[in-house]
């Protein structure tokens, strides 16, 4: 009898507790969730002030931001990074300029030493960041164009910070190039255009057909990379290139460096072309 | 009369930290600065005032062989409401105390009471423990708090830094046992003068 009521009380305790924990929670959770938002958007807007609406985009799988000016021009870039630090992963929040320089930095999480290290995430650190350039980035005493001053007593926390502002600027980079790429188009004025590249055995030589910012067809003018890869490569690529219009498609795998010839011939058309159109 | 002492005991004479010598780990764990030792002290009270009432008023139910892991229970419950709650409606706050809201759970103080007192107690004097313990509590971990960052860190609740060169040793884990250490010895040696005191009058009288 006595392990009865044990069971009963303990079950019913239980379930109230459950029971108040689930409406507590269903009902708390949309003006949370809705709070993060807000955070995170305020978050975005500290790093990178002139930005007023964001986009998402993926660079390099990261979940990054495009942020947009009231006149809807691209401001810059959000970049989350994190870096293992001195006791654990510090996690940040880069604001980068399009022109490459660091607009804000914000430390989202740290576990560094209280007192020590924690320092990094406090204002009269990160704050050292803004307007910085790419070589510019770096602890004072690592480098000679370095201008920032590491925490007392914090170099591999402060270190830490740096590194995870470098990985933020690969991101930026990524991008750059990855754009630079696509936009070549709309700079480029009808016609032919001849390109080279760097096969495995050769260069490979190509002309480029453009109309209407679009590529219209890829011819090859000379080529001399062994049979059994060049067969692969030509029927995919320049068919891969057309489709997409762009020459960020994937190399044809076992044929590597043949393929890599092409795409960069190709690219070379466009660029010496872009250049013209300027 | 008996009330009143219900509601002072827990400020010194039977202090939670340094006397029962219960809730040292988030002591511990937060007494870095001042500001923070603050947020835990308000956040532990209002806990342990909220767990002590529930636990009285239940009490009559529970039977004795399972009163800790109900004990648990309410009080892992009131943490997580609490916590949900204040992201909800306060989140300046939550921000602010976020992290030492779950640390309440694992604070053996309010644990401590809820068997060595509520559950022994009816409810007003529950709670007027609770408020007890709870300032005594918020009295020892701010003083420490207000100590370390004076010592460790040369400022005063976030104030501008008035040391030049202070002792990190006193922010880092080390800093908080040496302080406690000295706390709990100055209160010892004060309360046994003054026991020596009473015996030597009592035997004068005699």
């Amino acid at each position: 009898m006595e392990i009865i009521k044990k069971i009963v009380v303990l079950t019913i305790v239980t379930s109230v507790a459950a029971v108040l924990l689930a409406v507590t929670y269903k009902n708390t959770k949309p003006r949370i969730d809705a709070h993060m938002k807000n955070e995170l958007e305020r978050l975005r807007r500290d790093v990178l002030p002139r930005s007023s609406g964001f986009e998402e985009i993926k660079i390099r799988k990261e979940a990054c931001y495009i942020g947009y000016d009231d006149e809807g021009r691209k401001a810059g870039l959000i970049l989350p990074v994190s870096v293992k630090g001195y006791s654990g992963e510090i996690k940040m929040l880069i604001g980068m300029s399009m022109k490459g320089k660091i607009e804000g930095l914000y430390i989202i999480n740290q576990t560094e030493t209280p007192g020590l290290g924690n320092k990094i995430a406090a204002a009269e650190f990160t704050d050292q960041f803004r307007g910085l350039t790419e070589k510019e980035a770096c602890l004072a005493s690592d480098g000679s164009d370095g201008k920032i001053d590491a925490v007392t007593a914090a170099t591999i926390s402060s270190r830490a910070v740096t590194g995870g502002v470098k990985k933020g600027f690969n991101l930026y980079n990524e991008y750059v190039n990855y754009t630079g790429k696509r936009d070549i188009l709309n700079r480029v004025p009808d016609g032919s255009y001849w390109g080279r590249g760097e096969g495995a055995a050769g260069p490979v030589r190509v002309e480029v057909v453009i109309e209407s910012r679009g590529i219209k067809a890829i011819k090859v003018i000379r080529q001399q990379e062994a049979k059994r890869y060049w067969a692969k490569v030509k029927a995919e690529i320049p068919a891969k290139i057309l489709r997409e219009q762009t020459t960020e498609v994937d190399t044809v795998s076992g044929a590597t460096l043949t393929s890599q010839g092409l795409i960069d011939a190709v690219q070379n058309a466009l660029e010496s072309a872009g250049r013209k159109g300027k | 009369m008996n009330r009143l002492k219900t509601l002072t005991n827990g400020l010194i004479r039977e202090n939670p930290v340094l006397v029962l010598m219960i809730g040292l780990c988030p002591l511990l764990a937060v007494s870095n600065n001042a500001i923070n030792a603050l947020g835990m002290g308000i956040a532990a009270t209002f806990v342990l005032i909220c767990s002590n009432v529930v636990i009285s008023l239940i009490r009559g139910v529970i039977p004795d062989q399972i009163r800790i892991p109900v004990f648990i229970v309410v009080i892992s419950t009131f943490v997580t409401i609490i916590d949900l709650m204040m992201a909800s409606y306060l989140p300046p706050l939550h921000k602010s105390l976020g992290i030492f809201v779950p640390l309440i759970v694992v604070n053996c103080i309010i644990l401590g009471r809820g068997e060595a007192f509520a559950y022994r107690n009816r409810v007003f004097d529950a709670l007027l423990d609770g408020i007890g313990m709870g300032v005594g509590f918020t009295l020892v971990i701010v003083l420490i708090g207000i100590i370390r960052e004076v010592s460790g860190n040369g400022t005063i609740f976030g104030s501008a830094r008035f040391i030049a060169h202070p002792a990190m040793i006193m922010i880092l884990p080390p800093g908080a046992f040496i302080t406690i250490g000295s706390l709990m010895g100055i209160l010892n040696w004060t309360r046994n003068r003054q026991s020596e005191k009473d015996m030597i009058k009592k035997e004068e009288k005699e």
